[in-house]
């Protein structure tokens, strides 16, 4: 029986494998996994896997998700009440002209490496933001220290909201005993630098040929100093925050909590475990089987029951991720140039529905077009203004009536002609995360109803902002209303109405449109002015009449605010989550990671009970 | 008018080989089905792409004989509107992969000599250089929406493996009795190629042709997400992609449908077409049959 | 001057095919169109609430290629590196090619081989079995097992596997190449524990690839049954086993022999599904980030491992030929 023996052969051979197998998984939990009465926090995250990984957190490659748990920034920033919480700061203090910022800093902090926390390391983080092109320089004068634990932060001219914000919640993760060398050749650059701007502003662009040489200079020196650091490839990531890193390998991190660290007191958690986050699919996994503590995975609603039925331990938080997704018109193209086509296709859309097949968890955005996002329209915009304004809600009917009254006809298959009578066809162009391709495709399916040939097309990433700018699109999905971490209108219109904005360029807004009075409004002029720093009724007035804009030209259509979808197990290894009310949620847009710390550093967050 | 009747003649010796074989003949029905599926199916069966939230991921019912997916639409309608393409994506590719394979395949191991060590390495660029970037450039410059250029841009990639293969086969068939007899008989290339050799190799072909169509449907996927093709929410492939990716349907029981139908589709489209192919072989190599 | 061997032509054709796949991929890394910047500023716009062009301009501090630096130059520098074998510095990371690939490789080779090996071997057998036996029970059921798991995404199996041995069942770990408490070295435990981690990923590549080698084996054995001198091995009496092994397998493997030469090259690529879902290490991340970063020599080097692994598959492919099938002569 020649075969036989073969299957034998085979049979033995599969059987030693599995011996093999069950060997190491006997020795292997025998070998470690003593209970040691720890209080661990297990989360996902990523990071560049060794040997990618190090502690430089300039340099590409590096830390990743660790960041959170291992720096601090001065002020910790709730987008939900407008409130800092105090981090590595301890008090602000703001002059009367809005020129000058003073911070008192925390007394008595230490980095991991036992070096003492002062205004120094401050400074050494911003200087070396310089490097890298922070935003907060561009009205950032100069930053001083007139004691060890005090930074003053001059700027050029009176600060709005958004710089100070941005100032106050950076990181301050390179410590001057480490990162001051690198820091040292900047200063020169940077005095280089202005005094070169100010040539530049007394001269004028055009009388310059010979100093944008000077320029160039400047950029080449910039580049060699940050190659430089970049080269700096520590094994240690040092901070100032509750947890040390201890071991990094492709699939996990391991932190224990700083014994020295200032908030250690009132920290219960002991260890905190990170594993890699492979995709939304396997995290689901983790998440039924107790794996993580919390996770925040874009699902789908039955995926989310289900994920609630199998872990009764399992709560889920929507907190607003204080952003909206929606739809991109092209102004520049036929026949979304045409203001009565769009004002149809907004009226043919069930947003709603769009809503619930896509991203069930969201806030639905169903009448208005507003550039601010729902969940703080109270905040800038009143039920009676809204009244006035142009509706926008799911009616196929009026839709049609539009569509009719402004020359379009429909053939003899219902599909609908320009009034030229060429036959529409347009393109939903996305990328392709899963909510994003849902929703289009959900779009592109109820205009194909509605009589509009329509049809979804992928778009990858790198490709994506070359056809934005180039205007080779007809619709493309994308987060509008941006306000994530700051919570400020004036990021959003600058997107979307200011000049060379990622959203106006894309669309082909014009620069100047007729207002509601028959005057002009010039659009980018208000944007640019919002990121001032403007008296409260005059920064109003701009952020209702750039909403007026939005909603009555529609260059983009809003289908809901994306809420975060976070998991949390209560009781299993940690207890103690905050239920969705607590204010500290909302900073969720700022950053998961930083949301789960300040539980922890609270105290909030403790081990089971 | 003596062709005509010789291949009806031999059309039917075929059949009679297949209705003996009885995976043979499952095969052929399996296929039959497809292709009725394919051609009449979309005109018999209406599609109704409306989405209603309340319908979604329901079971299989009289009213959904496979239930319904993600939006409420109905699973059915879908598979048998996404077949026309799938099959004409699928068989394109495997057409165009194979002919080519076959070409250069037997032409380089017959041929031999310079001819074959150019073709060899072409065949190694082909494997070695990715093509992650040359379906990037294909994205920004091209926009395909026939399934046949479609067909053309997947079977671009799946012939060298094919040529290479059959290349070592010939090189082995070259020294046998009858393809030495042809070739001291100085018969052209042409006839050693396809009436000496090619029936010999007809089994591995076959089932290579098979797994490009296969592969093809599930190329098209990745295709579709690098944006070369528009999204075809009734291509088989992404059905499958969507019930996996895009709406978590693995984790849901009522969802099994959706997740479930396209694959079905797909392993029976497989499975009938080697069980189809187990005859064809009995057709070409008398000495199977039994 | 001496002829050259035939062998020793080979190996020089095939420098020169080495030689021309790495220029094209030089070539079309560098035609690839697109904006990574832009890419990188969406990202970071949408990370830190910047405006686009604030965005735009950190991201630029990212990018270290110079793409003023004229294509030829660049071309006669990376040639000139890899001469002197020297594979030139991450883009990105700025860090040595060498030692992301030093790092990475081990792990995609220690799961690839293992689980080539398994597959290839097992699914020959299957095929061959199928063949001879083509009225038995086997053939259906190989080809039916082929046709389910073929059909049946990579991604959707690894993942049951996943669900069911490592969440439900805690047989294995749910992710990693090793455990975290042990220490990398050469000591047992953690030999044991990477064997222990390694059995998912390799099990799912398993099964998902040894029904095509099934079906490929039994196709390319069926060609063979069909030659007469199989009929004649059967009229003089010869054992069966004899027969199927020494007469049928030995030719019927030729075709599989390049197949499993190019499947090799295309493990080394690393099997980018495995990698994600058993958060494994290996040259799939690296190859994932490169092309995201643009990340040219990083790239390059990593194709390089995959061209010569292909090239000196397909040649000890070739070889294996002449020694399998007497009468083809190393051409």
């Amino acid at each position: 029986m020649p075969e036989r023996r073969n299957i034998f052969v085979l049979l033995i051979s599969v059987l030693l494998c599995f011996a093999a197998g069950a060997a190491a998984l006997f020795l292997s939990s025998c070998a470690g996994k003593k209970d040691s009465g720890k209080v661990i926090f297990r989360g996902a995250g990523s990071w560049e896997i060794p040997p990618a990984f190090h502690g430089n957190p300039w340099a590409p490659g590096g830390v990743g998700s660790a960041s959170w748990y291992v720096h601090e920034p001065l002020f910790m920033f709730l987008p939900g009440n407008r409130q800092f919480l105090p981090r590595l700061g301890l008090s602000m203090k703001e002059s009367k002209n809005h020129k000058k910022l003073t911070v008192k800093l925390r007394e008595g902090v230490k980095w991991h490496d036992g070096h003492p926390f002062t205004s120094k390391d401050v400074v050494t983080t911003f200087i070396i933001g310089y490097l890298h092109h922070w935003a907060v320089w561009q009205l950032l004068e100069g930053i001083e220290t007139p004691d060890e634990h005090t930074v003053v932060f001059r700027w050029k001219k009176p600060c709005p909201h958004l710089f100070k914000t941005r100032a106050l919640i950076e990181k301050i993760h390179s410590p001057s005993h480490i990162y001051g060398k690198w820091a040292a050749p900047i200063r020169p650059l940077m005095k280089k630098e202005a005094e070169y701007l100010k040539f530049r502003k007394r001269m004028g662009y055009s009388a310059e040929t010979r100093k944008e040489g000077a320029a160039f200079e400047i950029e080449k020196e910039k580049k060699a100093v940050r190659e430089k650091l970049y080269s700096f490839k520590p094994v240690e990531l040092t901070g100032t925050g509750p947890f040390k890193l201890v071991t990094v390998t492709a699939s996990d991190m391991r932190f224990e909590k700083f014994a020295e660290g200032w908030a250690a007191g009132k920290i219960a958690i002991d260890e905190v475990q990170m594993a890699r986050w492979p995709s939304n699919e396997i995290i689901w996994a983790f998440l039924i089987a107790g794996e993580i503590d919390a996770a925040h995975p874009a699902t789908p609603k039955e995926v989310a029951e289900q994920i609630i039925k199998l872990n009764p331990r399992m709560k889920m938080v929507t907190p607003s991720d204080l952003a909206e997704f929606g739809l991109v018109f092209n102004l520049g193209r036929e026949p979304m140039s045409d203001l009565e086509f769009r004002r149809a296709v907004a009226t043919a859309i069930d947003r709603d529905l769009v809503r619930k097949i896509s991203y069930y968890y969201g806030t639905p955005v169903t009448a208005y077009s507003l550039g601010i996002i729902k969940s703080q329209r109270s905040d800038w915009l009143s039920p009676e203004t809204l009244q006035k304004w142009e509706k926008y809600e799911f009616n196929p009917q009026k839709a049609e009536e539009i569509l009719l009254a402004a020359g379009y006809k429909r053939n003899a298959k219902g599909f609908w002609l320009t009034p030229e009578g060429k036959k529409i066809n347009l393109e939903i162009s996305t990328l392709g995360n899963s909510d994003f391709v849902l929703g289009a495709d959900s779009i592109s399916s109820q205009l194909v109803k509605f009589g509009i040939d329509c049809h979804v097309r992928i778009v990858m990433g790198q490709l994506y902002g070359t056809k934005l700018t180039s205007g080779d699109f007809d619709m493309v999905t994308q987060f509008l209303g941006d306000a994530r971490r700051y919570g400020d209108p004036a990021t959003v219109f600058e997107n979307i109405l200011g000049k060379g904005g990622y959203i106006s360029t894309a669309c082909r807004f014009p620069e100047e449109v007729k207002g509601p009075d028959g005057k002009t409004i010039k659009v980018h002029k208000l944007a640019k002015e919002l990121r001032e720093y403007l008296p409260e009724p005059r920064r109003r007035e701009i952020i209702r009449t750039l909403s007026w804009v939005v909603n009555k030209y529609l260059p983009i259509l809003p289908v809901y605010e994306k809420n975060m979808l976070v998991f949390i197990t209560e009781g299993k290894r940690v207890s103690g989550w905050p239920d969705e009310s607590h204010p500290m949620w909302s900073a969720v847009s700022t950053g998961m990671e930083g949301v789960y710390i300040s539980f922890m550093t609270e105290g909030l967050l403790k081990g089971k009970p | 008018m003596i062709m005509p009747r010789n291949t009806g003649k031999r059309l039917l010796e075929s059949f009679t080989i297949i209705k003996h074989n009885r995976r043979a003949f499952f095969g052929l029905c399996v296929l039959v089905f497809f292709i009725l599926m394919a051609t009449a199916g979309p005109v018999v069966i209406p599609l109704d792409m409306s989405q209603d939230f309340l319908m979604r991921f329901q079971g299989p019912s009289w009213a959904h004989i496979l239930g319904t997916d993600f939006a409420g639409r109905d699973i059915f309608q879908q598979l048998v509107h996404g077949s026309t393409d799938v099959l004409t994506i699928a068989f394109a590719t495997a057409f165009f992969g194979s002919f080519i394979a076959v070409l250069v395949g037997l032409s380089a191991g017959l041929v031999g000599g310079k001819f074959d060590m150019l073709m060899m390495r072409i065949i190694d660029i082909f494997l070695t250089v990715p093509n992650f970037p040359i379906m990037i450039i294909f994205a920004s410059i091209f926009r395909i929406n026939d399934p046949i250029s479609f067909a053309l841009v997947l079977a671009a990639w799946s012939w060298p493996g094919l040529a290479r293969a059959l290349r070592a086969q010939v090189l082995s068939l070259k020294h046998k009795e009858f393809v030495e007899v042809s070739r001291v008989m100085a018969m052209p290339y042409r006839h050693i190629m396809f009436k000496e050799a090619l029936p010999g190799l007809m089994p591995y072909l076959m089932i290579n042709f098979i797994d490009m169509a296969r592969g093809a449907i599930t190329a098209s996927v990745g295709i579709m997400l690098l944006g070369l093709v528009p999204l075809s929410v009734t291509n088989w492939g992404m059905m499958l992609n969507f019930a996996t990716f895009q709406t978590g349907a693995i984790y849901v029981p009522s969802a099994l449908s959706y997740l479930l139908s396209p694959m079905l589709a797909i392993i029976l489209f497989q499975y009938g077409l080697i069980c189809f192919a187990s005859g064809v072989e009995e057709i070409f190599d008398p000495r199977l049959r039994s | 001057m001496n002829r050259l061997t035939p062998l020793q032509k080979k190996i020089f054709t095939s420098l020169i095919t080495v030689f021309v796949a790495l220029s094209f991929t030089f070539a079309l890394m560098r035609l690839m169109p697109g904006d990574i910047v832009d890419e990188w500023a969406r990202e970071l716009q949408v990370q830190q609430g910047l405006t686009y062009q604030e965005a735009y301009k950190i991201a630029t501090t990212r990018l270290n290629y110079d793409p003023s630096v004229p294509l030829p130059l660049q071309y006669a520098r990376y040639i000139g590196g890899l001469l002197k074998g020297n594979l030139g510095m991450s883009l990105n990371y700025r860090i040595p090619v060498s030692t992301i690939i030093l790092k990475a490789l081990p792990w995609t080779l220690f799961v690839a081989s293992l689980a080539l090996l398994v597959s290839f071997t097992v699914g020959v057998f299957l095929g061959m079995l199928a063949a001879w036996k083509r009225k038995g029970f086997l053939d259906p059921c190989v080809t039916f097992y082929a046709s389910l798991t073929q059909a049946i995404p990579n991604f959707l199996f690894a993942l049951i596997l996943l669900v069911v041995f490592a969440v439900r069942l805690r047989w294995f770990p749910l992710r990693g190449a090793y455990d975290i408490d042990v220490v990398p070295g050469f000591n047992l435990a953690f030999f044991l524990s990477a064997f222990h981690h390694a059995v998912l990923p390799v099990v799912a590549f398993t099964f998902q690839t040894l029904g095509g080698w099934a079906l490929s084996m039994r196709a390319s054995a069926m060609s063979v049954l069909g030659e007469d001198f199989v009929m004649v091995a059967r009229a003089k009496g010869l054992k069966e086993r004899r027969i199927a092994v020494q007469y049928v397998g030995r030719n019927a493997i030729t075709p599989l022999i390049t197949s499993l030469a190019i499947a090799i090259g295309g493990m080394l690529g690393g099997a980018i599904f495995i990698e994600t879902i058993f958060g494994y290490p290996g040259v799939g991340f690296f190859f994932g980030t490169a092309i995201a970063t643009r990340d040219f020599t990083l790239i390059q080097g990593l194709f390089l491992i995959t061209t010569l692994a292909i090239i000196i598959a397909n040649f000890a492919a070739d070889i294996v030929y002449s020694k399998l099938d007497k009468r083809v002569k190393l051409e």
